[in-house]
C-alpha cells in the first residue's frame, strides 16, 4: 500500500523535477540564442570590416592586411575568409587559411545562396569543426573598370568554443537540477512529515479507541482546518456507534433477564421436586409446563424480530376485509380490558386491503395489548383502523417525551422489573419490525392531553 | 435460620420459600419492596434473599433504605443481570453476596449459611459446644463422635440455640426462627420440638445441655 506521504513526495519531486527541466531548457536555449546572436554580430562586423577595407589597387584586388590581422584573419587566427568570383575562381583568401590549408567546402555549396543581401548560416569546416558562415557580395573601392563586379566574400568562424560553453552550461544545469531534485526528497519528506503530523495523531487517537471506550471523542479543536470536518464526521460516527453498542448491550442484558427468570423458576421447581419427591406435585409440574410455554412465546417473538432484522420475514399478501380481523382481535382483549375498567372507542373504516394477515394482525394485536396493559385503570382506549392506518391512543401519565425515542427499543420498559411474559417490552418493537416488513411507517407521539398515540401508516394499500 | 425472601416472581418466591423451609429454615415471603420493608421492620432475620429488579421499589432502593436505617442483616441480591457493572453496583449498595439467575437451590442455601456464619463471627461451619459437634454446612450433628439423626426443624432449632450459647431465647424468638408468618404452629410446638431435640441429643444418663428457664425460654449451656 502506497502511503499519502510517499505519493505526495513522488508527485512533488516529479513536479519540481519537471519545473527544473523546463527552467534549465529555457535558460539553455536563451543563452544559446544570445551567444549565436553575439557570434553572428561579431562575424558580421569582421566581414564588414573586410569589405570596407577592400579596394582595387593597380588592377589587383586587395584588403588591408592590418585590418585582416585586427579582425582575426591573420596568420595564427581562427577566422577565415575567401573572396571568389561568382564562377568560383579564387580571388583572395585569408592568411589564416593559407596556414591551415583548405578548410572550406567547395565553393559551389555557397553559390546557391549568394545574393545582394548578406546571409549567415551554420555549417562545418572540412575538418568537421562546427562553424558559422557569412556570405556577401563585395563592391571594392576604386574598381572603375568593374573587373571585380562579381566577387563574393565568404567569412567563417569556428563555433567550437561557443559549443563547448553551451555544453558546459547544459551540464551545469543538468547536474544542478538533478542534485536539487535529490536534495528535495528528504526536504519534502520532512516537510510532509511535519505537515501530516496532525493526521498521524488523529490516526493514533482512533487506533487507541477500544469498543468499550466509545464515549471518547476525537479532539477536533486542536486539528487543522482540513481535518476538522473529518474529525466531526468521526465523532458523529462514534456517537452513533456508542448509541448502537448501548442498545445492543441493553438488548443482551434484557434478553438475558427475560430468559433467566423463567429458567430460574423452572430450575428451582425441578430441584424442589427432585430433592423432595412429595413436592413434585401435578400442580408444580403444570407450572413448569406453563413457564416453558412462556419461554416458547418469548423465543417466538425474538425469532420474529431476528427474521425481520435479517429481512427474512416472509410476507404473503392476501386480499382481506379488515373489519373481521379488527373485531376478532378486539374480542380477545375485551375481558382483560373490562377487568381494568378500560373502554374501547373504535373508529373502524372497513375495506379490503392487500396485506400479510399474520403481520397485520401482529401489529394490531400488539398495539391493543400494549394499550390494555399500560393504560391507567378506567381509561378510554381510542382505536382507529382503516386500510391506510392503524392507530391506538391511550392515556400515558407515566410516559415522558424523552421516553418516546426508546419506545420501540427491544425490552424497553419504564419499569424494568420482570412482570410476566406479557410485559417483556417487546410489543412495540415487534409492531415496528412488522410494519417495516410490510413497508409501513411506524411512529409514536404524545398529544396535548398526555395521551400516547402509536400509529402505523401503510403506504401501498389496495 | 430465619430468612426473608423478597421476590416479585410468584413461582420463584413460592418455590424458594418451600425449598428453604424444607431445609429447616423459617422463611417469610414478600412480593415487592414495600412488603419486604414492612416485614424487615416487624421481625428479625438472619439473612435476606432480595430480588434486584422488582416493580415499584427495586432491590437496590430497598437495600439502600435498610443500610441507611442501620439494618445490617446479610443480604443476597438475586438477579438476572450478570454484568460486572451490575454486580459491583449491587455490592456497592450494601449487598453481602450476589447470585445470578438461574441458580442451584443448594448454592443459595450454602451462601445463606456462609453469610450467617460470618454474621455470627463463625468461620468454621462446625460448631463445637460441649459434647456436640454441629456441622451447619452438612446439616449433621454428632455427640461424642456418634452421629445423631435430626429432622430439618430439629436441626434448625439446635442451630438457633447453638449460635447463641448461654443466651436465653424466648419461645416467641424460637418460633419466629422456625416458622414462617404463614405457618400456624400449635401453642406448644416449640416445647414439643425442644422435647424431641433433647431426647435425641441426650443419651440415657447423660446431663441435659438444653435448659429451661421458667417464664423466660430456653438456653444451650453445656
Amino acid at each position: 500500500m502506497i502511503s499519502i506521504r510517499w505519493r505526495l513526495t513522488f508527485l512533488l519531486c516529479a513536479t519540481i523535477g519537471a519545473l527544473f527541466v523546463a527552467t534549465g531548457m529555457g535558460v539553455f536555449f536563451s543563452m544559446r540564442h544570445l551567444l549565436h546572436a553575439r557570434f553572428d554580430e561579431t562575424l558580421t562586423a569582421k566581414a564588414r570590416a573586410l569589405i570596407t577595407a577592400s579596394e582595387v589597387d593597380d588592377g589587383d584586388f586587395e584588403i588591408d592586411l592590418t585590418v585582416q590581422d585586427f579582425a582575426g584573419f591573420g596568420v595564427g587566427g581562427d577566422d577565415y575568409f575567401e573572396i571568389r568570383r561568382a564562377g568560383g575562381g579564387l580571388v583572395l583568401r585569408s592568411p589564416s587559411m593559407r596556414v591551415r590549408g583548405e578548410i572550406f567546402d567547395k565553393f559551389e555549396h555557397y553559390s546557391e545562396i549568394m545574393g545582394s543581401e548578406p546571409v549567415i548560416f551554420a555549417g562545418q569546416f572540412a575538418d568537421g569543426r562546427p562553424a558559422r558562415f557569412y556570405v556577401q557580395e563585395v563592391r571594392p573601392k576604386d574598381d572603375e573598370e568593374r573587373r571585380f563586379a562579381d566577387i563574393y566574400l565568404v567569412a567563417a568562424s569556428s563555433t567550437l568554443g561557443m559549443q563547448r560553453e553551451l555544453n558546459l552550461l547544459a551540464t551545469v544545469l543538468a547536474v544542478a537540477g538533478g542534485a536539487a531534485v535529490l536534495l528535495m526528497i528528504p526536504v519534502i519528506r520532512f516537510g510532509l512529515g511535519r505537515g501530516l503530523r496532525p493526521l498521524d495523531r488523529l490516526s493514533e487517537n482512533i487506533s487507541r479507541m477500544r469498543p468499550e471506550e466509545l464515549h471518547r471523542r476525537v479532539e477536533a479543536d486542536r486539528l487543522p482546518a482540513e481535518l476538522k470536518p473529518v474529525a466531526a464526521k468521526l465523532n458523529e460516527w462514534l456517537a452513533r456507534l456508542e448509541e448502537s453498542f448501548g442498545r445492543e448491550r441493553r438488548f443482551s442484558a434484557h434478553a438475558a433477564h427475560e430468559l433467566r427468570t423463567p429458567l430460574a423458576e423452572i430450575r428451582s421447581m425441578a430441584e424442589l421436586g427432585a430433592k423432595w419427591p412429595e413436592e413434585a406435585t401435578s400442580g408444580r409440574m403444570a407450572e413448569i409446563v406453563t413457564v416453558c410455554g412462556e419461554l416458547e412465546y418469548l423465543l417466538d417473538r425474538l425469532a420474529l424480530l431476528a427474521r425481520a432484522d435479517a429481512g427474512r420475514q416472509p410476507v404473503q399478501l392476501e386480499k382481506l376485509e379488515i373489519s373481521a380481523l379488527v373485531s376478532a382481535t378486539i374480542a380477545r382483549y375485551e375481558e382483560k380490558a373490562a377487568g381494568r375498567g378500560l373502554r374501547f372507542l373504535k373508529k373502524i373504516d372497513g375495506g379490503e386491503v392487500s396485506t400479510d394477515p399474520f403481520l397485520w394482525t401482529t401489529i394490531f394485536q400488539n398495539l391493543i395489548a400494549n394499550a390494555v396493559s399500560h393504560a391507567p385503570v378506567g381509561a378510554d382506549v381510542e382505536i382507529r383502523v382503516s386500510p391506510e392506518i392503524i392507530s391506538v391512543t391511550n392515556p400515558a401519565p407515566d410516559l415522558a417525551a424523552e421516553d418516546l425515542p426508546r419506545l420501540f427499543e427491544r425490552f424497553w420498559r419504564r419499569d424494568e422489573s420482570h412482570t410476566g411474559y406479557e410485559h417483556s417490552g417487546l410489543g412495540l418493537s415487534i409492531v415496528k419490525a412488522s410494519a417495516v416488513s410490510l413497508g409501513a411507517a411506524c411512529s409514536a407521539r404524545l398529544d396535548g392531553r398526555g395521551h400516547l398515540c402509536v400509529e402505523v401508516r401503510f403506504r401501498n394499500h389496495a | 435460620m430465619k430468612l426473608l425472601i423478597v421476590e416479585d416472581s410468584p413461582r420463584l418466591r413460592q418455590t424458594l420459600g418451600k425449598a428453604l423451609s424444607k431445609m429447616g429454615h423459617g422463611v417469610d415471603l414478600a412480593a415487592d419492596g414495600e412488603e419486604g420493608d414492612l416485614m424487615m421492620r416487624s421481625a428479625r432475620y438472619d439473612a435476606v434473599v432480595l430480588d434486584r429488579m422488582m416493580p415499584g421499589k427495586d432491590g437496590i432502593e430497598v437495600l439502600r433504605g435498610w443500610r441507611r436505617n442501620g439494618i445490617t442483616t446479610p443480604v443476597i441480591l438475586l438477579t438476572a443481570l450478570d454484568g460486572t457493572e451490575e454486580k459491583v453496583r449491587g455490592l456497592g449498595c450494601g449487598a453481602d453476596d450476589y447470585l445470578t439467575k438461574p441458580f442451584a437451590l443448594e448454592e443459595l442455601a450454602a451462601r445463606l449459611e456462609a453469610l450467617c456464619r460470618r454474621r455470627y463471627s463463625q468461620v468454621d461451619p462446625v460448631m463445637r459446644i460441649g459434647p456436640l459437634e454441629i456441622d451447619t454446612a452438612a446439616k449433621s450433628v454428632r455427640r461424642e463422635g456418634v452421629s445423631v439423626a435430626l429432622t430439618a426443624r430439629e436441626f434448625s432449632l439446635l442451630e438457633c440455640l447453638a449460635r447463641r450459647p448461654g443466651q436465653v431465647l424466648s419461645r416467641e424468638q424460637i418460633e419466629n426462627h422456625l416458622y414462617s408468618e404463614l405457618d400456624s404452629p400449635l401453642s406448644n410446638a416449640v416445647d414439643a420440638a425442644v422435647y424431641s431435640l433433647r431426647r435425641k441429643i441426650t443419651p440415657e444418663g447423660a446431663a441435659q445441655i438444653i435448659h429451661t428457664r421458667r417464664g423466660l425460654g430456653y438456653v444451650l449451656e453445656p
